[in-house]
């Protein structure tokens, strides 16, 4: 008995050791730490982009043709939500469920056509 | 166990966060977001009676259900409307876009 | 069992819409096709209303008691369907001088609405109700934004996205409180409950919530802020079909809502005084703000406001002689509002306007619209001959029979101020003259639909025993 908490007992503290390990060797080798550079200069604040300068801000505006396909997967997405339901009491609602089921997501794919045909799933 | 008056008070907290944000707000975007809080005030209403009734009720969860895929497509016709409309005005500030009779 | 034949008038508007979108997409882009795809969602409609009136199964109900078929939902979607007919009537003009390339689309959305709208009429349960709603509700906003290039239109959708979005979350606020109160969504039941529950405030909450957010959609004063402005900048056939098919549907679950589910004895006393203060303010403001406009349609929408103040006392006074009168006076206003608008659509799309003034000198140009003009607005204003004076008739002596007679009198003070700002558009049309002087071409079928709007106006002052027999009919089965 005693010796099952112990086990959790080494395992809590080889988990504690691990990020205090972790913190140490950061504060050890960073810029400021025991081992670091020191450095002072603004880029030293600035944004990690693999190691290229930055560019411009973060604010940028996003092609517009973003927002059909954000558009399209917030509609299909949601209409998942009534698959759920759907699942749990699959067996209970037999075939007229499953039919009825079949019905729904075919209108769904009407409307997928319909984006398709129209083009909004093209990349300009 | 939490008493179903909590769930009825933080509603309404957030209806009325809601309804301020549609009042006050005059870009249309985040007066979406108002009308978005009000309808999820609803659903925690919705969900907060089923368990006071006991679950006994599972049209109050089915409600949700419906009441989010609803919001979601209104969502949808709305940011369609709104990029229709900052093509032809440039901006979405519902005090600018005057262009009907006043 | 599920009885599947519940829906079918619906069905039938789906498979067409859905076969629309899908000739649409197959063949190429044609005059013919237009022409065709016009027909095809023509003869679904008609199919539709077919089906409505010779379905055997009234008073049935189906879905597990969420749709119910009864005689009120038959007239609601009787008069619905009509109206989306003239709809499709006055989009096939209307495209003819204002183009787009997404025509077929349009016909599609009016479709969806119109189920919207149809299954609304049958909502027996809460959720189907808010469902019905949205659907008729998310479309008729794209129908009011459709056309893109056009500043108004672009404001029209949007203002009535934003307020209507808010709308309905104040209405689900409402009907969560109810659901709150009696653990149930069917309108029945609910009333079963709330026939025991004591008054508590979310009963009360819920109902001032509710009727917020339902006056909404048919634009009560003070709730009408929406309203000129869509009308003006929506394309005419939409502004048509939110005045009527809408707020038909819209008066519709007013009926289920109020006179079944909250209808009783403590309750009543708590909608009834709001309903009464909301008809007064509708029915001033709507017609003192119609008074001014220069542009017809916002005359037209601030001319609706006033009528649904009209409307909403059959309602409040909760019996059937009230009730009959409502129903009788929605199957009136249906023509004379559809008539009005089909002939200010086939007139502005010749004339290139919607400015009053610009409608000088049409008795010259087309002297059936001008007469068809004449007829509908004097029966809007409720001048003796005509059907519009027998169903205020009916309303005002409903409310004063019960002890509104302010509300009556107020009614007919204003019907009466009314008659200045409807006789402005006939007395442009008949007296005055205009340089212009070509004709005002109109087809066979427009003619043909203009007369019988006309006929039914005229006809139904004078002999209304029949309509009044099928309403006796709907009444008695619903209320008792």
């Amino acid at each position: 008995m005693l010796f099952k908490y112990g086990y959790v007992l080494a395992f809590l503290v080889a988990g504690v050791f691990f990020i205090l390990f972790a913190f140490l060797t950061n504060w050890i080798i960073s810029p400021n730490g025991l081992l670091g550079q020191k450095f002072h200069e603004n880029r030293s604040v600035d944004t990690y982009e693999c190691g290229v300068d930055t560019i411009g801000t973060a604010w940028v505006r996003f092609n517009v043709s973003f927002y059909l396909y954000a558009l399209l997967f917030v509609l299909f997405d949601v209409e998942t939500v009534f698959l759920y339901p759907w699942a749990v009491s699959f067996r209970k609602l037999g075939l007229v469920g499953f039919s009825e089921m079949i019905v729904f997501i075919g209108i769904l794919l009407v409307g997928l056509a319909y984006a398709w045909k129209k083009g909004v799933l093209k990349w300009e | 166990m939490i008493p179903v008056q909590d769930f009825l008070y933080l509603a309404g907290l957030i209806f009325s966060i809601g309804v301020f944000g549609v009042l006050s707000r005059r870009n249309a975007i985040s007066v979406l977001m108002g009308i978005e809080l009000m309808l999820n005030a609803v659903n925690i209403n919705l969900l907060a009676f089923a368990k006071f009734w006991g679950w006994t009720t599972l049209n109050g969860p089915v409600f949700v259900v419906f009441i989010i895929t609803i919001a979601a497509g209104e969502a949808a016709v709305a940011l369609a409307i709104f990029i229709s409309i900052y093509r032809k005005f440039k901006d979405i500030n519902v005090d600018e876009i005057k262009y009907l009779n006043h | 069992m599920i009885r599947y034949s519940a829906f079918f008038p619906e069905l039938v508007l789906a498979i067409t819409a859905i076969l629309i979108i899908g000739l649409d997409l197959i063949f190429k882009k044609s005059k013919t096709k237009q022409s065709f795809l016009n027909w095809v969602s023509f003869s679904g409609v008609l199919f539709s209303i077919a089906i409505v009136c010779f379905d055997g199964n009234i008073l049935s109900t189906s879905f597990h008691q969420f749709l119910v078929t009864d005689p009120l939902a038959v007239f609601g979607k009787i008069i619905i369907l009509v109206s989306a007919l003239l709809t499709l009537l006055m989009t096939f003009r209307y495209f003819k001088s204002n183009t787009t390339e997404h025509q077929a689309e349009f016909l599609v959305i009016i479709l969806f609405a119109t189920i919207g709208a149809s299954a609304l009429t049958s909502a027996q349960e809460i959720i189907t109700l808010y469902v019905a709603l949205e659907t008729l509700t998310i479309s008729s906003y794209i129908l009011a934004a459709y056309m893109k290039r056009d500043a108004g239109s672009n404001e029209a959708g949007m203002k009535y996205l934003l307020l209507g979005a808010f709308s309905s979350a104040v209405l689900l606020f409402g009907f969560s409180y109810l659901y709150g109160a009696t653990a149930t969504t069917n309108i029945l039941k609910m009333n079963e409950r709330l026939m025991t529950e004591p008054l508590n405030a979310l009963i009360v909450l819920g109902i001032i919530f509710v009727i917020a957010g339902l006056s909404f959609k048919i634009s009560l004063a003070p709730f009408h802020m929406w309203t000129p402005d869509v009308y003006e900048g929506a394309p005419t056939p939409v502004t048509a079909y939110l005045s009527v098919a809408s707020k038909a549907a819209g008066f519709i679950a007013f009926i289920r809502i109020f006179l079944v589910a909250l209808n009783t004895p403590a309750l009543v006393h708590i909608w009834g005084g709001l309903f009464a203060v909301l008809a007064a303010l509708s029915i001033v403001i709507g017609n003192l703000s119609a008074i001014p406009q220069k542009n017809i349609k916002r005359m037209m929408a601030y001319s609706s406001v006033a009528q649904a103040g009209y409307i909403i006392i059959g309602l409040l006074v909760n019996n059937q002689l009230g009730l009959t009168a409502m129903l009788f006076y929605l199957f009136v206003y249906l023509f004379a509002n559809m008539g009005a608008f089909l002939a200010i659509v086939i007139v502005s799309s010749q004339i290139n306007s919607e400015q009053i003034d610009d409608f000088s000198g049409l008795w010259k140009r087309s002297p059936l619209i001008s007469m068809a003009l004449l007829i509908f607005m004097l029966s809007l204003a409720g001048v003796p001959p005509f059907a519009g004076f027998t169903g205020k008739w009916y309303l005002f002596g409903a409310a004063i029979q019960n002890g509104y007679l302010w509300l009556g009198l107020l009614g007919m003070i204003f019907s009466v101020i009314s008659l200045y700002y409807y006789l402005q558009i006939v007395r442009r049309t008949l007296v005055l003259d205009s340089p212009e002087n070509k004709p005002i071409s109109i087809s066979v079928i427009e003619k043909t639909a203009l007369i019988i709007c006309m006929l039914v106006t005229i006809v139904l002052g004078f002999y209304a025993t029949p309509l009044m027999h099928v309403i006796h009919r709907t009444v008695g089965s619903f209320m008792n």
